[in-house]
């Protein structure tokens, strides 16, 4: 397939280290844009769809989670692949009724709403096991754009090990979006399917909102059009990834997802694209060179694993140097991006204090979280934490406040994992009166 | 010795001779390689269009000021066509037995790999593929010659690349000197001082031969520079940037062009002659007769009223720099630069001496002119620039360092 999206590569970072300096940062934008939506029509694409009918799903959610996954099922473009998977402490494919996936039409849409009109709500959650099945069921189709939606209104009962041996087995099969509703799960649970599964995880606090979710997901899965794309980064040798995060649109460590290609050469997968923007935080380490030497600290590409071909490409750098204006200057993305890393440890670390019950560290921690969310220009998340801790407008003392709704409280759970994007400063180099000096 | 560097003009044969020479960055050879100046001389003598890159028979045949500008570090005029025929591994140039540098792409040759860790190799990015160490290249330091005139450029000690750039050429019987230096804050500095370096070069000489005067003549050279630098850029947030300082030398007078903090100098060889009451020191910046004529890209020379060149008698500085406060231009070259001011300064020299135009990495250690004087006073130009370039070396090697040392001989009585 010759059309594709462009893939473009923007690298921000300060090169200049002091004397004896071995950590480089850089922040590396990367841009999907072009022909996406009309080439993702041509791409083959394959769907699972997964829906929580343990015995907590009963009353109103079941219903609304039936009509949510037929929405779901209207949204498939025809020729696209599909099941539904029925979740308990089983999983259960519920359509097709023969062995493997199905092609979206007329009738088989018709076919699936009918077999989900039969969904009742019964049994325990084994999320892990859902997932394994969602993972054969797409074997089937190895070079689609494989994707599943995972709806729970519950906690896992697998154990740790089950639970993380599942998701390291379907790891770079396919990606998974998943959703919690009601207040009964564990969003700590469903960020560890996204990371794992290169997904999103969110949480629908009205069971109505579950058409339209389901409905978005689809659409966005629909305009997919790169299966898969890899970060292939090369350091030099006796240097390392430190580490490699996605940093927006949501916060996602890759870090341990390196697949080797060569003894200096690792691969992380990023999942599958459409026209999107996406923002990585690279840190490499490097041995410390003289003042005046310059080396490639690390050699980025994005790489399509299935025709080797390679998208795009770009230098992080690293050059020594004995002035300290230049060594000690921070680039503004690198900046902003880990201000957002730390308002999301932050918020975990302050949800988790007001867990165990040490309201000071509570406040401390959510208190920052909210003035940082502030500066940053993180609204919705600033937003989020209103609801958990307000701040005195008279002392700027920060307070927890006394009574909060549990889905609030999940809502910044789940919400703190998206940053904002960072917001250009018009005080930047190219709008100033003078040019730094020459040479 | 080998026909091609046979056109390495030295300073004595160019010296009174038709002044054709253009030369060859000699750091792109080997030191054995380098001509002696006997060898030169008849070649350079035979040439009979003046502007020709010196002995080299293709460039010879097709020689315009175009060809004749090349004479910076980047040089693509140089002959490389007529070696042993073997090929650069990397870019397919073909490459001369002496070189180690291809000409083509600026990389090392010899596949000797990386400086640092031996047979590794090097990508086609100038990298290690092993320990990541950019490695030098031809342009970290580079000699030329033209006529009598010559210019070094080096790296200096504390930056990776040479983001500075020089041209020379003597034809027609004049020498124009170009030095440009890259605005280390702007992206590919090195390639906006280049293309400016080789550009104001080549359309100064087509001015001149078009029948424009000198003054002219620079402001067009200015204005076509930026335009080719302009070009390099985008957007203003992508915007390659470089300084720009011409020196146009001819038999009775001095032409100045600039933009940015890179300078020119006068550097008299008779005494300074005592102060004239009521004006005045020698030493200091000339009164500029500046234009205030805008040569931004797209605008044409403006021609004003000529006030008549500046008398010129012991060592001065011609240029004043473009800065906001001291590191901080207000003018370059660039797509983001706005409207530019091309400052043109004509002089009529009253004795022999020599035009010293230079980077800031030369005078940020050797800012007088009287202190610059002594360098050039009684060494040929290729060593005074030497000594230049090691006396900022010596200094501690900051910045980028390039020097022009263009002598000025006026005519006889």
């Amino acid at each position: 397939m010759s059309d594709q999206p462009l893939f473009t590569l923007d690298i921000d970072q300060n090169k200049y280290l002091p004397t004896g300096g071995r950590e480089i940062h850089a922040i590396l934008t990367v841009e999907a844009t072009g022909p996406a939506e009309r080439v993702a029509a041509d791409v083959e694409a394959a769907e699972v769809i997964i829906v929580d009918a343990s015995g907590s799903m009963g009353g109103s959610k079941i219903v609304e989670a039936r009509q949510a996954a037929q929405a779901a099922v209207e949204t498939l473009r025809d020729g696209t692949y599909f099941a539904v998977v029925a979740g308990t402490h089983e999983a259960t494919k519920i359509y097709p009724h023969r062995a493997g996936l199905v092609r979206a039409d007329g009738r088989t849409r018709k076919d699936a709403a009918q077999a989900l009109r039969g969904l009742r709500a019964d049994g325990g959650t084994a999320i892990g096991k859902w997932l394994r099945l969602a993972a054969e069921l797409l074997a089937d189709h190895p070079r689609a754009v494989r994707h599943a939606i995972l709806l729970t209104d519950g906690q896992n009962n697998e154990s740790a090990e089950v639970f993380d041996a599942a998701l390291a087995h379907c790891a770079g099969t396919f990606v998974c979006d998943s959703r919690g509703v009601g207040t009964d799960w564990a969003p700590a649970e469903l960020r560890k399917v996204a990371d794992a599964l290169l997904g999103t995880s969110g949480f629908i606090r009205d069971a109505r909102d579950l058409t339209d979710n389901f409905r978005m997901m689809i659409e966005s899965m629909m305009g997919k059009a790169v299966a898969e794309v890899a970060l292939r980064v090369w350091t030099p040798q006796h240097g390392r990834v430190k580490h490699l995060k996605q940093v927006s649109p949501t916060l996602s460590d890759l870090t341990g997802m390196r697949a080797a290609a060569d003894p200096l050469t690792g691969d992380y997968p990023t999942g599958s694209w459409g026209a999107e923007t996406r923002v990585y935080h690279l840190c490499v380490e490097v041995p410390a060179g003289a003042v005046g030497q310059e080396v490639r600290g690390a050699w980025v590409r994005l790489v399509r694993p299935d025709t080797g071909e390679i998208l795009a490409r770009g230098n992080v750098l690293a050059q020594w140097t004995d002035d300290l204006a230049l060594s000690t200057r921070v680039s503004p993305g690198v900046a902003h991006y880990t201000g957002q890393a730390e308002l999301f440890d932050l918020i975990q670390e302050g949800l988790g204090a007001r867990a165990a019950g040490d309201l000071d560290t509570a406040t401390a921690r959510l208190g920052r979280a909210r003035r940082l969310a502030e500066e940053s220009g993180n609204d919705d998340t600033a937003k989020l934490l209103a609801k958990v801790v307000e701040i005195d407008s008279g002392t700027g003392t920060a307070r927890l406040r006394r009574s909060v709704d549990k889905a609030d409280e999940i809502a910044l759970d789940t919400g703190s994992v998206r940053t904002a994007r960072m917001r250009r400063d018009p005080g930047e180099p190219g709008s100033s009166d003078g040019r730094s000096p020459a040479g | 010795m080998t026909a091609p560097d046979d056109a390495v003009a030295t300073p004595e044969a160019g010296v009174g001779e038709p002044d054709d020479a253009v030369t060859l960055p000699v750091a792109a050879r080997r030191p054995a390689a380098t001509p002696e100046a006997g060898e030169s001389t008849p070649d350079t003598g035979d040439v009979p269009d003046a502007g020709d890159t010196a002995g080299t028979p293709e460039a010879g045949d097709t020689a315009d000021a175009a060809d004749a500008a090349d004479a910076s570090g980047a040089s693509d005029a140089s002959g490389v066509e007529a070696g042993a025929g073997e090929a650069c591994p990397r870019c397919g140039s073909s490459v001369h037995p002496g070189e180690f540098f291809c000409e083509g792409c600026g990389q090392p040759l010899d596949g000797a790999g990386c400086v640092r860790c031996g047979p590794a190799p090097v990508d086609p990015e100038g990298y290690c593929e092993l320990c990541g160490l950019r490695q030098p290249s031809e342009s970290d330091h580079a000699e030329t010659e033209a006529g009598g005139a010559a210019g070094v450029s080096d790296r200096g000690l504390r930056h990776s690349r040479n983001e500075d750039a020089m041209a020379l050429v003597a034809a027609d019987g004049v020498t124009i000197g170009v030095v440009c230096d890259g605005v280390s804050s702007s992206p590919r500095p090195e390639t906006a001082s280049s293309a400016a370096a080789r550009t104001g070069a080549t359309v100064l000489l087509e001015a001149l031969r078009s029948g424009a005067d000198p003054v002219t003549a620079t402001r067009t050279a200015l204005a076509g520079a930026a335009t080719a630098v302009a070009a390099l850029g985008s957007s203003v947030d992508d915007a390659p940037a470089c300084t720009y300082v011409s020196a146009l030398v001819g038999t009775d007078r001095v032409t100045i062009g600039w933009a940015g903090d890179s300078r020119a100098y006068w550097l008299g060889a008779a005494p300074t002659p005592p102060p004239v009451p009521g004006t005045d020191s020698d030493t200091g910046p000339m009164p500029v007769p500046d234009s205030d004529s805008d040569t931004g890209p797209m605008l044409s020379p403006v021609s004003g009223s000529d006030p008549g060149p500046v008398p010129l008698r012991g060592p001065a500085l011609l240029t004043e720099d473009d800065v906001v406060s001291p590191g901080l231009l207000s003018a370059w070259l660039g797509v983001d630069a706005g409207r530019i001011t091309a400052h043109v300064g004509e002089f009529a020299p009253e004795g022999p001496g020599v035009v010293l135009v230079c980077s800031d990495g030369l005078w940020g250690y050797l800012e007088e002119a009287a202190d610059l004087a002594p360098f050039t006073a009684r060494d040929t130009p290729l060593e005074a620039a030497r000594a230049l370039v090691r006396h900022a070396l010596a200094a501690g090697g900051r910045d980028n360092v390039t020097v022009l040392v263009i002598p000025f001989h006026p005519p006889p009585v």
